[in-house]
């Protein structure tokens, strides 16, 4: 019989620090926990955007920390979208928040959100939610902040026609001379007595890289060149679909030339994607080979020393030219002729004379042209404290 | 079998990074050797995680999941990109090649006109701000700033002066040098040739050895794999 008593004694103590516990989780709080809280959609995007703002309104002594939580359609913890340990420091707080669960929901987004503050204690955890807000979202049509770009564009689109439609007429736009460009001749002519190949590489960019366009651009006038003394050219490629269309730029080359007995798609060839693997290939085939004439143009990121020294330890001559700054250095350093940023992209229209990119570089340089002067006024107006150049056109 | 783990896969890097570097007195077949199971490797490599990357988790599963959830509009929308993406192998054929031009023309339209907002955003628009002002809205050409330098001329304050006026004028140079329209003998231009191409190699040269510093440190972490790492668990695997 004791021991009956006994255990149930125990049981009734533990069922009673249960509850306890319970009821201090239950929010037996000795104040009423107060604050502002506001969720907004934030506009200007895909509609999976939201602004939090949240007030404390007690006093730090009575809440040392909030948990704000964010959930996207409803309150639940498989649709917690953020959460955020908040110190009360009697401010107001913002938080951008993305309702964007791409893993778990590709499609479609979100479009509503649901914040919801709780009083926290020193884990971290939620004790009570005493605040819930929510709001619908909706995608935008347009994104206000980058108007600025949009005009920017349809500026030089308008530069672009007018200027392409001039070189169609006939008109003649000067281009000065471009170093570099002005050497491929010899670089051809050079690796032809030699009787030896010339590679051309075009970066290890993918087709998203505007440098490799450029690269693929330059590669036509090359390629014409090259043809006109029957010197092997090689291309070797880190991306499948640039050597698709270098195969197409080479192929098209040869036979403008009238010499599609020339082309052999085996010389524009894949090695792999791997940046290393194909600098080490490149590297091994320059020392096989022994190219007399080397093209690096393109994007190129660390392996571009590795070319180029190569290149150089084989005696090619080298033409380089890059837009990844952090590149650059290294093709001034060890190639023959280096074509600096935006050489690359004037290099095309220089060498082929073609009136679509010739017009394109002539609306780029009236469009240089404007910034310089926008950026003079802006830096004028800053010195007195007015940026309009600055907050609406010049945007950070 | 543990040593298989411990020490053969290590032994077996270090031979190959020693591999490599034999490239450095000439092409030589130990080179060769390393190089093809570099390249093989890594093309193996690339088509298992394009399947379990790109194929399975961004069409396969989508399209079924899409049609099992009767959503048959995404599925379809699913299948016409894989469709698109299978003309590439048309490239095989001599008569079918023209077909892989679609989705090279759909790729590289699509990055061409998706680059130009953050593009003129990013190199246009940012750039030309910070030319103007600080992050925190001083601007460049602060006169304050000279104000101090000349109150108190130490040398931190003459850098904080004339800071702004560098990058201002050195950013103007550069643009000036890029243009193509004016010939090589125009006034402005030869006058600022020079001083643009002095601030492009003072650039260049601090990211020529801001770089070499990360190739040292690399080459400097592969040789403490080999020579501390490796020899490490060399002697403990055998030791013990």
């Amino acid at each position: 019989m004791k021991r009956f008593v006994y255990i149930l004694v125990i049981i009734s103590l533990l069922f009673s620090a249960g509850f306890a516990e319970e009821a201090e989780n239950n929010n037996e709080l000795d104040f009423t926990p107060k604050g502002k809280l506001e969720i907004k959609d934030k506009g200007n995007d895909d509609g999976t955007g939201v602004n939090v703002f949240f007030r404390p309104q007690n006093k730090p002594e009575e809440v040392k920390y909030y948990l704000l939580r964010v959930y996207y359609k409803s309150v639940s913890e498989d649709n917690l979208a953020a959460q955020y340990r908040i110190e009360n420091k009697d401010r107001r707080y913002k938080f951008n928040v993305s309702l964007q669960k791409r893993r778990k929901h590709p499609y479609p987004n979100s479009r509503k959100g649901v914040a919801r503050v709780y009083v926290s204690n020193e884990k971290g955890e939620a004790v009570k939610a005493f605040l819930t807000e929510s709001t619908n979202t909706s995608a935008s049509w347009f994104n206000i902040n980058k108007l600025s770009a949009f005009m920017g564009v349809l500026l030089f689109l308008l530069f672009v026609y007018i200027f392409i439609k001039q070189a169609r007429r006939g008109v003649e736009f000067f281009i000065r001379k471009i170093p570099g460009l002005e050497e491929l001749d010899n670089a051809v002519g050079r690796a032809t007595e030699l009787g030896k190949p010339i590679y051309y590489i075009p970066g290890i960019g993918t087709t998203s890289r505007i440098a490799t366009l450029a690269s693929l651009n330059i590669l036509a006038p090359v390629t014409r060149k090259v043809a006109k003394f029957a010197t092997p050219l090689k291309v070797p490629n880190r991306d499948p679909v640039v050597m698709s269309i270098a195969q197409d730029v080479v192929k098209e080359g040869y036979m403008a030339e009238g010499r599609p007995d020339l082309f052999n798609s085996n010389d524009v060839f894949f090695l792999t994607r791997q940046q290393f693997a194909f600098a080490g290939a490149v590297s091994g085939l320059f020392k096989r080979e022994k190219p007399g004439a080397v093209f690096l143009l393109g994007k190129f990121y660390a392996e571009s020393l590795i070319f180029a020294e190569t290149a150089n330890d084989v005696g090619a001559i080298q033409i380089a030219g890059t837009d990844s700054v952090s590149q650059i250095p290294f093709f001034i350093a060890a190639c023959d002729y280096t074509l600096i940023g935006e050489e690359l992209f004037a290099a095309s229209g220089y060498l082929s004379g073609d009136p679509l990119i010739v017009g394109t570089m002539k609306a780029q340089d009236y469009l240089k042209a404007i910034l310089i002067v926008l950026l003079f006024i802006g830096i004028i107006l800053n010195i007195f404290d007015i940026d309009i150049i600055t907050k609406y056109i010049l945007q950070r | 079998m543990e040593a298989i783990s411990t020490l053969f896969w290590p032994t077996v890097a270090v031979l190959l990074t020693l591999a490599i570097y034999t490239f450095l007195w000439e092409d030589n077949p130990i080179y060769k050797v390393a190089e093809h199971i570099f390249t093989g490797v890594s093309v193996g490599y690339m088509i298992a995680q394009s399947w379990h990357n790109i194929i399975m988790p961004k069409l396969i599963v989508p399209t079924t999941n899409y049609f099992s959830n009767g959503r048959y509009l995404l599925a379809i929308y699913f299948i016409i990109g894989g469709l698109i993406g299978l003309l590439y192998l048309s490239r095989f054929s001599e008569k079918t090649s023209w077909l892989s031009r679609y989705p090279i023309a759909i790729t590289v339209g699509f990055y061409a006109g998706f680059k130009i907002v953050p593009i003129w955003m990013t190199n246009v628009s940012k750039q030309l701000n910070a030319t103007i002002q600080y992050p925190n809205g001083d601007s460049m050409l602060n006169l304050k700033m000279f104000g101090k330098f000349f109150d108190n001329p130490t040398w931190g304050n003459f850098i904080s002066a004339i800071n702004g006026p560098i990058i201002v004028i050195g950013v103007l140079l550069v643009l000036i040098y890029f243009f193509f329209s004016f010939s090589n003998d125009n006034i402005v231009v030869r006058a600022s040739r020079k001083p643009a191409l002095v601030v492009l190699m003072l650039g260049f040269g601090g990211s020529f050895g801001y770089t070499f510093m990360a190739r040292i440190s690399l080459f400097i972490g592969r040789m403490n794999y080999i020579f501390s790492d490796w020899i490490e668990i060399l002697t403990t695997t055998l030791g013990g």
